[in-house]
């Protein structure tokens, strides 16, 4: 007996999750994208003439967003200029599979591309850090330089805002794992549909309430190149733990991942405690809440080839970038300190 | 995409780092031989450790001005190792002059929830008060039933034994409201649901129970590993506001009746230890030698032999093996009153305590960094005079059935709770089924607020065809907060639930929204 | 017209656990079991369909395609095109020519 399609009738494709209701294929397609103008709307993401670049990875949730920024802004006339930015981390056997698909998603969408490369950006690609740093803690090199490469590549281009992919299933693993790590910081701003403090770009995640599973509906059904992948460096194996517990809530109670979400949105954050204040980068104008920002200090432990102690405990490196800078400055500081 | 964090946060370190035997070590206190690490360097002694829970305990006492006054207070007990050693704490601190006061112990019987007959129930509720006896026999022990939630309160919703004894006169009228609690059980859709649902019936008779007898505070024995568990679960189930009730010290939603967890900051590792320390002796400890010879036990430092958790009898003991202070077997201990059970399996408490016993085998610091967490979350946890922090000053709207501070959103607002409710108007059926009409946005944002009474959710046709939903409903949804919400959406008769409960609670949701807002004229005292 | 096969495809990062193979094509008679004989009118459902591809064709990490005996939360199945929770799940019985499609979500962004 074949389910119908609970808004006109017709033959079901699909169970959303988030409601339990069943949809054709048609009805999907059009709540899908009403659903993400609704968040835009909401949010006020948009004004007419803003230059707003789409991070793209090449996987699933960058090119779903790419798509549906495209058919939006050309059906409800947002007046937006949209452009493809993609950062190049240099890792071989991945990122360069990856990019191909950028570049056709390039000519799919008539959308402009821009590429920028870690190794232009710091000098280092990926796969130069593991060279000289093995695998254990690439990842943490990586994820800190991405950040600021997509803010330097959208400073290049001009843009005033980016978007990211996140989607409602990332946005409800990172408030579990900032629940696990007692970051209370990440916790109060985690859940906000724009990030960036004064002097960053605003970054927004016009996905945030989609579930993962109707992102991969929908680029299966509307037959979208993506491209998937693991990287070829080791992952995150916490963030793995958390990942694979909210996919087991989501099999037997579909609506935790929007529940964690509006539970995030909810937190009463004691007012006693301490928010680290953002401030800039001394050495590169960057946002950062430290004197020094995370990704100033890991380049000069790349750079002096001490990088192991930059990625241990951050106030060791931070002393030792300090105590470096002294000597450079032909201060005498003393071996104890 | 890439699992590792923009922000690139570190890794939590893995494991202790602590290989040294604890045969090798001695209590942090004073220097005796120790037996439990707890973490980092604090390793402990038997008998430092014994005092630190129950200086724990008394301090909870001290901060809630507890300790001396004429009041007596109930001390939930499940039969569980949390229980027995919440008793024992509590029998400690009336030996000591200061803390001298009166206790009753509650306990709720919940058999029928895991089908167990009227007789297996009773022979339960003999061993639960055995073990009573035989931690604290001068207490006198309040005997109740869950399905006694149906009950009036003019009739006496526990029954006593008193003080040394073990005989009374067992509660009438039990049967008839079994079916009904059966009933209601069964119409409930989902495991999740009806772990919630029976959490929130045993709050509601803890309160009643409270009021019959005229006292005004519940010990319960929450710690840190249950709590931290709870956070999660709370979290998932989107009670995120509500934490600082169900993690704090107290939970006072009820003004007349303050639910507090004096075992808040102590970890499941020392409760299993302190009871071994302080319950064995009658029953048996046996202990592996000391010293050098643990070192043919490799690594084996204790071998306890404690209570069993409430589903084994007190002749049915279980096996707590400790490896240099690290519980090797421990199984269902954190949740005292349900112990995990294969058909349990499928909830999201019971997902979650999985979770966090399984990533606190590898990150031994789970528990106490989520327990932080839900301090900063908290903001009744510093001790200040809770119920002012804990119910919203600028709302003051509480929910009708947890009591719970509401946590709905202003309807244009980009949240989760409207995007779920966008999600259910939009799919609901068209008005012309055969023809494939598209949805015009002028037109939905017209219809938007006059096919539904109001963006909060509470459909205004109330015939079945409503826009957010298509059932009956007994209680408006504005009413209501997020999560209750959901879990009434998933009791198949809202009709089966106690007439009782709504009544009592909106009295008591209506006296504190009162107290709130005179509060508002007031001036802070601690301002 | 002889019966046709099975069409399974993977998508979206399975097809690493299987060869990097996107397409198998399983002939409805690999489905029985060698032990026992073949009976007539005998139907083979979806969880007899992971059985087989986790007793001939997965090549690696087995946890990472199934949880018990089922598929691991987070891989979605498409079956003729339909979400398979809406036809049966598991207990979907299978017909030759049915395509049935693994896709994971837990890889890329």
């Amino acid at each position: 007996m074949p389910f119908l399609c609970k808004r006109c009738s017709r033959k079901a494709i699909l169970k959303r999750p988030k409601t339990g209701d069943t949809l054709c294929k048609e009805c999907f397609f059009e709540l899908f994208e009403l659903e993400i103008h609704e968040t835009i709307i909401c949010a006020k993401l948009f004004k007419p003439g803003l230059k707003v670049a789409v991070g793209a990875s090449g996987g699933k949730d960058s090119t779903v967003l790419a798509h549906v920024m495209k058919v939006l802004n050309e059906k409800y006339h947002y007046g937006i200029h949209l452009t493809l930015l993609s950062v190049d981390e240099g890792i071989t056997g991945y990122r360069d599979d990856s990019l191909e698909t950028v570049k056709r998603n390039e000519q799919q969408y008539e959308l402009p591309l821009k590429i920028v490369s870690y190794k232009d950006l710091y000098g280092w690609s990926m796969d130069d850090i593991v060279k000289q740093i093995g695998l254990k803690n690439n990842c943490t090199f990586c994820g800190v330089f991405r950040r600021q490469a997509l803010d330097r590549g959208a400073t290049m281009t001009a843009v005033d805002m980016i978007l990211t992919g996140h989607n409602a299933d990332d946005i409800a693993e990172t408030v579990l794992m900032n629940l696990l790590r007692g970051d209370i910081a990440r916790l109060s701003r985690c859940t906000a549909i724009i990030t960036g403090a004064e002097g960053s770009l605003p970054r927004a995640k016009p996905l945030k309430y989609a579930y993962e599973k109707e992102i991969v509906m929908y680029a299966y059904f509307k037959k979208l190149d993506y491209f998937s992948t693991e990287c070829v460096y080791s992952p995150n194996a916490y963030r793995g733990y958390a990942r694979t517990f909210l996919k087991d809530l989501e099999s037997i109670r579909p609506r935790c991942i929007i529940d964690i979400i509006h539970s995030g949105e909810n937190f009463a954050i004691k007012s006693s405690v301490k928010m680290a204040a953002q401030g800039s980068c001394s050495r590169c104008g960057f946002i950062s809440s430290q004197e020094v920002c995370k990704a100033c200090i890991l380049l000069d432990g790349l750079n002096r080839g001490l990088p192991r102690l930059t990625t241990g405990k951050m106030k060791k490196a931070h002393r030792s970038f300090a105590q470096n800078n002294k000597q450079e400055n032909g201060e005498v500081t003393s071996p104890a300190d | 995409m890439c699992q590792v964090d923009e922000d690139g946060v570190d890794l939590l370190a893995a494991g202790d780092g602590s290989e040294k035997s604890l045969a090798d070590r001695v209590c942090v206190k004073c220097g005796e031989q120790a037996v439990i690490h707890l973490r980092d360097e604090d390793v402990k002694c038997g008998k430092c450790l014994v005092a630190s829970v129950n200086q724990k305990f008394r301090a909870v006492l001290t901060k809630f001005q507890l300790s001396r006054s004429k009041q007596t207070i109930l001390v939930a007990f499940s039969g569980g190792q949390v229980s027995c050693a919440l008793l024992e704490a509590v029998r400690e601190a009336t030996t000591i002059p200061n803390f001298s006061r009166l206790y009753s112990v509650l306990y709720i019987e919940e058999g029928i929830c895991d089908g167990l007959t009227e007789e297996a129930c009773q022979k339960k509720i003999r061993n639960i008060v055995g073990k009573c006896r035989y931690i604290f026999p001068e207490v006198p022990v309040l005997v109740s039933s869950l399905e006694m939630v149906f009950a009036e309160d003019s009739i006496p919703l526990s029954y006593i034994f008193p003080a040394n004894s073990t005989d009374t006169a067992p509660l009438t009228g039990l049967t008839e409201f079994g079916a009904r609690f059966k009933k209601l059980l069964a119409s409930t859709k989902s495991p999740t649901a009806r772990e919630e649902l029976r959490k929130l019936l045993r709050n509601n008779l803890f309160r009643r129970i409270g009021h019959q007898q005229g006292l005004k505070t519940l010990f319960v024995g929450d710690c840190a590993d249950r709590l931290a568990v709870q956070l999660i679960t709370d979290t998932a189930l989107g009670r995120g506001k509500h934490l600082p009730l169900e993690l704090g010290y107290a939970d006072t939603r009820d003004p007349d009746f303050t639910i507090v967890r004096p075992f808040k900051d102590v970890t499941m590792k020392e409760i299993l230890m302190y009871n071994s320390l302080r319950l064995n002796e009658n029953i048996g400890c046996k202990r592996a030698p000391h010293g050098n010879s643990t070192r043919s036990l490799s690594r084996v430092v204790l071998v306890l032999i404690v209570f069993g958790c409430e589903r084994a009898p007190l002749e049915g003991t279980m096996l707590i093996v400790l490896f240099d202070g690290v519980l090797s077997c421990f199984f269902g201990g954190s949740h005292a009153e349900e112990p995990s059970s294969a058909k349990k399996m499928n909830s999201v408490y019971s997902f979650t305590e999985t979770f966090i016993n399984s990533l606190q085998k590898d990150f031994t610091q789970t528990v106490t960094t989520l327990c932080r967490t839900g301090d900063k979350l908290c903001a009744t946890s510093t001790g200040q005079p809770p119920a002012k922090h804990s119910i919203e000053k600028s709302s003051g709207k509480l929910c009708s059935f947890c009591c719970g501070p509401m946590d709905t959103s202003e309807e244009d607002a980009c949240t989760a709770e409207n995007s779920i409710a966008l999600s259910l108007r939009l799919s609901a059926a068209l008005p012309n089924k055969t023809v494939k009409a598209s949805v015009d946005l002028e037109d939905f944002a017209s219809s938007k607020h006059s096919e539904c009474g109001s963006a909060n959710g509470d459909c205004a046709k109330a015939n079945g065809e409503g826009c957010c939903t298509s059932k009956e409903r007994k209680t408006p949804e504005k009413l209501l907060c997020y999560s209750c919400r959901w879990m009434l959406s998933e009791v198949g008769d809202q009709g089966l639930l106690p007439e009782r409960l709504m009544q009592v609670n909106s009295q008591q949701v209506r006296r504190a929204e009162m107290r709130t807002s005179i509060q508002n004229f007031l001036l802070d005292d601690d301002v | 017209m002889p019966p046709r096969d099975i069409r399974v495809e993977f998508a979206g990062g399975v097809e690493l656990l299987f060869d990097n193979q996107k397409q198998l094509d399983i002939p409805i008679s690999k489905f029985h079991d060698p032990s026992h004989p073949a009976k007539e009118n005998l139907t083979y459902t979806v969880r007899d369909l992971l059985q087989l591809l986790k007793d001939r064709y997965l090549k690696q990490r087995l946890e990472l395609f199934l949880q018990g005996d089922n598929v691991k939360p987070g891989i979605l199945v498409v079956i003729n095109d339909c979400d398979w929770e809406l036809m049966g799940g598991p207990d979907y019985e299978l017909e030759p020519g049915d395509r049935v499609v693994f896709i994971s979500t837990l890889h890329g962004g």
